[in-house]
């Protein structure tokens, strides 16, 4: 009895904690709600509920930027490069978990290397060639460099898969299985979890992208993506908040859903591998 | 012989028809870049719809990113050989543009128009003008104004600016607008809204109307630290240390970068560009010219223009686009708009800026103000000069700095850029 009020009593410090903790996240969000129903004039109050309520921001965007265009730019972009980085990255990282072969390890020092450069080193040698490729003006570059592994992916997956026994995968080899049978129906499967949680972080990083799309997209609304036309709300001078919240509330929806689908998967990919 | 030039010269003669025929008939693909916000598209994609129609063969499209981008995709497209024909640029980054070798000379093409400038503002040329020619022109200009809150002078019972203010004016009403309304021992109101780091809104103007000089770019010479300068700084340092009449940025931050347009300050000095921001403000409001200095009013003036690359394959039909973006037609559409004023005269001193609809207040002021405006300094390495004076000036604000030590090290700084932008 003692006992069960005792890990009750944690049970309601947890959930008060739990509770301020949540509320210190969401906040920023309501906020954000808040303002973006509030009549430009109001946008500096500092009340919660709106004094004067109203939906005509999210009409003004609408009006302003061709919104749908560029939400549906943005979310095929992020979808076909996550798909891309899920699938070349967590192929290399199988191969540098699992197979065996000479020069592995330097092959794999040499990926992490490229962690360390600078992004802006190569911003220009990349247009060049991707311009000499007739692919600036499209939407290829956005997403062609995610179907060529990346060292972040690789390095995460692999450290995943090196938690993997290796016996699985050597039983499967005796029972005839070939290492593309292993990676498919073994490691994948087992590999949810990460590969949820690396898929997050691959689709953020695509829809936040701006200035990939600022660089290779035309900055008109028939091709270009989301971040781009919701800069343009940041004008040269000041700010429109009311119609910034209201812009960012529908670019943060879609990652909120992709996070929402991912914790889905997380859950069931540690239930199934019994992994804890 | 003579049978052979019989019938060669109708073959040439046909030939070259042909030829010409078919360069006419070719679409010429040109591209415009600029910097705004959405209305800037919905007006730019309008006129260049109108340029395509009074110019068969010509199709434009145009971009327009927000400044920050603006600059980043700039950069990135010139360096990788894809330049826009016809682009956009600040008057203080045109010379590193210039020296670059990014933009085309214009001035064959100037002298084969001598009426083309004859409307426009001289000021507003200045900073274009090199030592041989023009590399691109401007298309509007800004001046800077006293912008104040009448609800909070009236709520204090302070008179409203006047063309006769002095800063030492604007300080004891500045003084008595700085409050704190709700008693918790924080400012909640402060008397003005000034732009402490940049040089254009605020601290050129009090250096200027003190006898002091800012730049000698020619020789290396940052001057912000001339005796008379000093005064002008100790000036501004009294009222953001001493009197915390103006916010600094951090202050600044939880309502947006603009105090006045937040309702924060019970004045602010800005440009036009404000005008159509403030408009829908909460509170009535209205404008006085730049208070006047120990050595008489002066306010500085900035142009916005356009420029052509220098790797352009239609140099031709680039020129006429960009004479067409400055020319009267497309100048009286922006002036409606109200976010800068026009560089031609007849269009700035006509209906078109003076009778715009985006706010009732005296346009005429900033044009007025050309007659007491200096040309915010241009010259070579500007964008670093700026950024170590700026350094310099946040260890002042944040009271890190004696103002004395701080300027000091501005012009140390200051000059270690000059010397190597030479």
């Amino acid at each position: 009895m003692s006992q069960r009020s005792e890990q009750m009593r944690g049970n309601a410090i947890a959930i008060v904690l739990l509770l301020a903790g949540g509320i210190i996240m969401v906040a920023p969000f309501v906020w954000m709600l808040s303002t973006s129903l509030k009549v430009p004039a109001d946008q500096y109050s500092r009340t919660l509920i709106p004094p004067i309520l109203t939906l005509d921001n999210y009409r003004e965007i609408w009006s302003l930027i061709p919104l749908q265009t560029m939400l549906w730019n943005s979310l095929k972009i992020a979808a076909i490069a996550t798909a891309g980085q899920l699938l070349t990255c967590s192929m290399a990282a199988f191969v540098f978990a699992v197979a065996r072969f000479r020069g592995r390890d330097i092959l794999f020092f040499l990926l992490l290397l490229t962690l360390m450069v600078p992004s802006q080193i190569t911003t220009i040698p990349q247009f060049i060639l991707f311009k000499w490729l007739g692919l600036y003006g499209t939407q290829v570059p956005m997403y062609l460099p995610s179907f060529l592994g990346g060292a972040f992916g690789t390095f995460l997956l692999r450290q995943y898969f090196k938690t993997i026994p290796i016996e699985l995968a050597e039983a499967a080899r005796i029972d005839g299985a070939s290492l593309i049978t292993i990676y498919w129906n073994i490691y994948l499967p087992l590999a949810k979890p990460a590969l949820a949680a690396f898929g997050v972080f691959a689709f953020m990083f695509s829809w936040n992208d701006l200035f990939t799309a600022l660089i290779y997209l035309p900055s008109d609304p028939e091709t270009t993506t989301l971040p781009v036309g919701l800069a343009l709300f940041q004008q040269q001078y000041g700010g429109k908040w009311t119609l910034m919240m209201a812009a960012v509330l529908i670019s943060v929806a879609p990652i909120i859903v992709a996070f929402l689908i991912a914790q889905k998967q997380f859950i069931q990919g540690i239930s199934m591998s019994g992994l804890k | 012989m003579q049978n052979w030039v019989k019938r060669a010269v109708p073959a040439a003669v046909l030939l070259g028809g042909l030829l010409l025929s078919s360069t006419a008939l070719a679409e010429t693909e040109l591209k415009l870049m600029l910097f705004g916000g959405p209305v800037d598209v919905a007006i730019w994609e309008k006129l260049s719809a109108e340029f395509e129609a009074s110019h068969p063969g010509i199709t434009v499209t145009v971009e327009v990113n927000d400044w920050d981008s603006y600059w980043e995709k700039l950069r990135v497209l010139i360096a990788g050989g894809t330049a826009p024909d016809v682009f956009a640029m600040d008057a203080s980054n045109y010379p590193d543009w210039q020296a670059r070798g990014a933009l085309l000379q214009l001035q064959p093409m100037i002298d084969a128009e001598p009426e083309l400038l004859a409307d426009v503002y001289p000021v507003s040329l200045e900073a274009y003008q090199t030592p041989d020619g023009y590399y691109g022109l401007p298309r509007d200009f800004q001046t800077i104004a006293l912008f104040y809150n009448k609800d909070m002078f009236d709520a204090a019972g302070v008179a409203y600016p006047t063309d006769q203010w002095s800063w030492d004016d604007l300080r004891a009403a500045a003084r008595q607008l700085t409050r704190d309304s709700n008693g918790d021992g924080s400012i909640d109101q402060w008397g003005l809204f000034a732009e402490l780091i940049d040089m254009e809104a605020f601290w050129s103007s009090v250096l200027w109307s003190h006898g002091a000089d800012i730049v000698d770019a020619a020789n290396g010479k940052t001057l912000i630290g001339s005796p008379e300068a000093m005064t002008a700084w100790n000036f501004i340092a009294g009222m953001v240390l001493d009197d915390k009449s103006i916010p600094t940025a951090e202050q600044l931050r939880q309502f947006g970068a603009d105090g006045f347009q937040a309702g924060v300050t019970a004045m602010g000095l800005s440009g036009h560009w404000s005008v159509p921001d403030y408009a829908p403000a909460g509170f009535r409001w209205d404008v006085a010219p730049m208070p006047k200095g120990p050595a008489g009013r002066v306010t500085s003036v900035n142009s916005a223009g356009f420029t052509i690359a220098s790797t352009t394959k239609h140099p031709a039909e680039a020129w006429e686009l960009l004479k067409f973006a400055i020319g009267p037609e497309a100048q009286q559409q922006l002036a409606g708009i109200g976010f800068a004023i026009p560089i031609q005269k007849s269009i700035a001193e006509g209906p078109a800026y003076l009778e715009q609809q985006s706010a009732p207040i005296d346009h005429k002021l900033f044009v007025e103000a050309l007659d007491y405006a200096r040309v915010k300094p241009v010259f070579r390495g500007y964008e670093e000069w700026a950024s170590a004076v700026g350094d310099a000036l946040q260890m002042a604000w944040s009271g890190a700095l004696p103002i004395a030590d701080a300027i000091q090290q501005a012009v140390d700084d200051g000059d270690a850029v000059l010397a190597n932008a030479r």
